[in-house]
């Protein structure tokens, strides 16, 4: 046999080999009905029994302990509300609609492990005899023991029949302030979740995953509109099949519009349709601008900053615009802009460069470690500090309970929200 | 095939089907090889030497590398000693400098024939450090192998298929002044490999392998610091000289 064909022979192995891609088969949720008889949960209810909680049962799969938090999606005069959850143990969380009827509150959605593919149901209620009655109290005095939920959970599409009983222990952690930046708009494709990064849907998804802000990539079209996309070039890790290829900024936006659909089938959106669903539709209050744009595009940027600045004023909302400067490139074109002392901005260089920039934001990488002292020199100076991108659970724990940052930037940031809470 | 559910099964199978076959192992009664060889399952003559040199090349999943492709060729040299009752040592070492992997394990072969299988068992120390471009990191961990190979002796080609189970027993990793580490052993998955090994020119032998590991910890990529718990294909090409 000459080496020929023994390469011939590798090759088609190599070629055979699957490689398989795992996927999250979402549960369905049909069986949830009966939630649209129930009444809505009123604000007071839903302040009350946000908290962190003790997993009486259900430890095994989900830990000891879990945070439970209120978040929303707006969508005009409809307006939903979910309960999440989040978990210490392989990065879950859970998402839940709820409802009340004659004091008994009734809770039902799915849970999922970021770090598998691990999904399914859960279902849950508050009696009446287990802190129903005191939340329908115009002002709820809410202690230890004092909230139970008490149902159950299932794999896939299985009845959520395995018990789950969660006992309310104590507050949110609140005495500092951690902006929960979640990365590529919400969540990252490559987690499987079920809309895709960098998409106004993901944007409207991600408040359920615990994100206080969120990172977006910006890319400038051919012809000068600036949308959301991570990769520079077009490809089917981000995109369905659309036989378009090469760098993405080659593309006009009505090319992009008409012919490419993200893996979940959205749109690549611009960067105001992202900004509108962040301020309007969502409680995010952080958005950090990632530019990765080739093209030379910060007045353009700096215009829509300023923009949103004043839409969220008007708008009474709390809600900040940052330009990322990742490389000297963008610092040195964000320094030809005349009002760069103004502009705020986010520098991922040295502290020197912050200081150049007067950036308001320092975000060193996180595999520089903690730099306690560096970090306070920067507060000293009135900036703060976010690390980027921390996803390992340990170290996301020992970076909270030992650093001193002001915000986190991570594809998870379910557990950046438990660490937090439950400190 | 499923990349999920697979690497458990074979695992069971490997584990299981060792323990049947180590009865057998003083027993075994095939002929010494005398052929070229560092992957075929062949017996080895006592106190004799098989050393090879090359490189390997592991493509990392884009789950992990998304859009960069990382695809550094490491120094691949691999060292067989034999030892009695066809019993032999299998020395292997790996390194991108600023990585490296070391392992070392022994087999138990027997042949029948033109037919050959070994069972062996390999332990495995890495290593890795990145301290420039904002990365202050380190790490290191501890891996085991139990494996099978099956092989068949053509007249002018050694062919050979092995199994093996990985084993995560220990990883540690440091960034600036913080350290993570984790001694619980675990399986990460399996690797299944291909290889021809025959003579290339003069009295130069080649090996020629492909290995497809489905895994959820690969040590090449401890610098990307994965979160997955799942199951990620890495195809592997051996490339190596025997001295």
């Amino acid at each position: 046999m000459t080496i020929r064909s023994s390469l011939v022979i590798l090759a088609a192995l190599a070629a055979w080999s699957c490689s398989q891609d795992a996927e999250v088969v979402s549960p369905s949720k049909t069986a949830e009905w009966f939630l649209s008889e129930t009444n809505p949960i009123r604000p007071s209810m839903r302040t009350a029994m946000e908290g962190v909680y003790r997993v009486v049962e259900g430890q095994g799969m989900f830990g000891d302990l879990v945070a439970l938090k209120w978040s929303y999606v707006a969508n005009g005069p409809d307006t939903t509300y979910l309960l999440s959850g989040f978990f210490g143990r392989d990065v879950a969380f859970f998402e839940l609609e709820g409802g009340t009827l004659d004091s008994v509150f009734f809770f039902a959605g799915t849970w999922r492990k970021m770090v598998n593919t691990e999904t399914g149901l859960v279902r849950l209620t508050i009696t009446r005899s287990q802190g129903g009655a005191q939340l329908f109290q115009p002002l709820p005095v809410i202690g230890k023991d004092s909230i139970t939920f008490v149902g159950g959970w299932g794999s896939g599409n299985d009845n959520p029949s395995t018990t789950m009983v969660l006992r309310y222990d104590r507050p949110l952690y609140q005495a500092t302030r951690l902006e929960i930046v979640a990365h590529r708009g919400g969540g990252r494709t490559s987690d499987l979740l079920p809309v895709s990064e960098n998409s106004v849907e993901m944007v409207r998804y991600t408040g359920r995953l615990g994100s206080t802000g969120i990172e977006i990539d910006i890319h400038i079209t051919r012809d000068g509109v600036p949308i959301l996309y991570h990769d520079s070039n077009l490809n089917l890790r981000l995109t369905q099949k659309s036989g378009l290829v090469g760098p993405v900024e080659e593309y006009t936006y009505a090319q992009l519009q008409g012919l490419v659909r993200l893996i979940n089938g959205e749109r690549i959106p611009t960067l105001q349709e992202v900004l509108d669903a962040a301020l309007y539709q969502t409680g995010l209050r952080f958005v950090w601008l990632d530019m990765k744009a080739v093209q030379a595009s910060m007045p353009l940027i700096r215009e829509i900053q300023k923009e949103y600045v004043a839409k969220a004023a008007a708008a009474g909302r709390e809600f900040e615009v940052l330009i990322g400067l990742p490389t000297q490139d963008k610092v040195d074109e964000f320094l030809t802009l005349p009002d760069y002392q103004q502009a705020g901005a986010l520098c991922e260089l040295d502290v020197e460069k912050v200081r150049q920039t007067n950036a308001r934001v320092w975000g060193p990488r996180w595999t520089e470690g903690t730099q306690v002292e560096l970090v306070a020199q920067m507060q000293g100076e009135g900036r703060r500090v976010f690390v980027w991108t921390l996803d390992v659970p340990a170290y996301v724990q020992e970076y909270i309970a030992n650093g001193r940052f002001d915000g986190i930037l991570s594809n998870y940031p379910t557990i950046v929200a438990y660490y937090h809470y439950v400190r | 095939m499923s990349a999920r559910t697979l690497p458990g099964r074979v695992a069971r199978i490997l584990i299981v089907g060792m323990f049947l076959f180590a009865p057998y192992a003083t027993f075994g009664q095939g002929e010494p090889s005398t052929r070229p060889h560092l992957f075929f399952p062949s017996p080895l003559q006592e106190q004799a030497w098989m050393v090879s040199v090359g490189f390997t090349l592991t493509t990392p999943p884009r789950d992990l590398t998304e859009e960069a492709a990382v695809r550094a060729p490491a120094f691949d040299a691999h060292a067989l000693y034999g030892l009695p009752a066809n019993i032999y040592l299998d020395g292997r070492a790996i390194s991108q400098v600023v990585q490296s992997r070391f392992s070392l394990g022994a087999k138990w072969a027997h042949a029948i024939d033109r037919f050959s299988f070994a069972l062996g068992y390999d332990v495995a120390w890495w290593f890795g450090f990145l301290t420039v471009g904002g990365f202050d990191s380190k790490a290191r961990g501890w891996e085991n192998t139990p494996n099978i190979t099956v092989g068949y002796a053509l007249d002018d080609v050694l062919l050979s298929v092995k199994v093996e189970a990985i084993l995560t027993t220990s990883y540690s990793s440091f960034n600036g002044e913080n350290e993570v580490s984790s001694d619980q052993g675990r399986f990460s998955g399996m690797a299944y490999s291909f290889i021809i090994e025959q003579p290339a020119w003069k009295n130069t032998h080649l090996t020629l392998g492909f290995r497809a590991a489905y895994t959820k910890f690969h040590w090449m990529t401890w610098a990307l610091f994965s979160t997955f718990d799942r199951y990620l294909f890495y195809p592997e090409v051996t490339v190596g000289f025997i001295l």
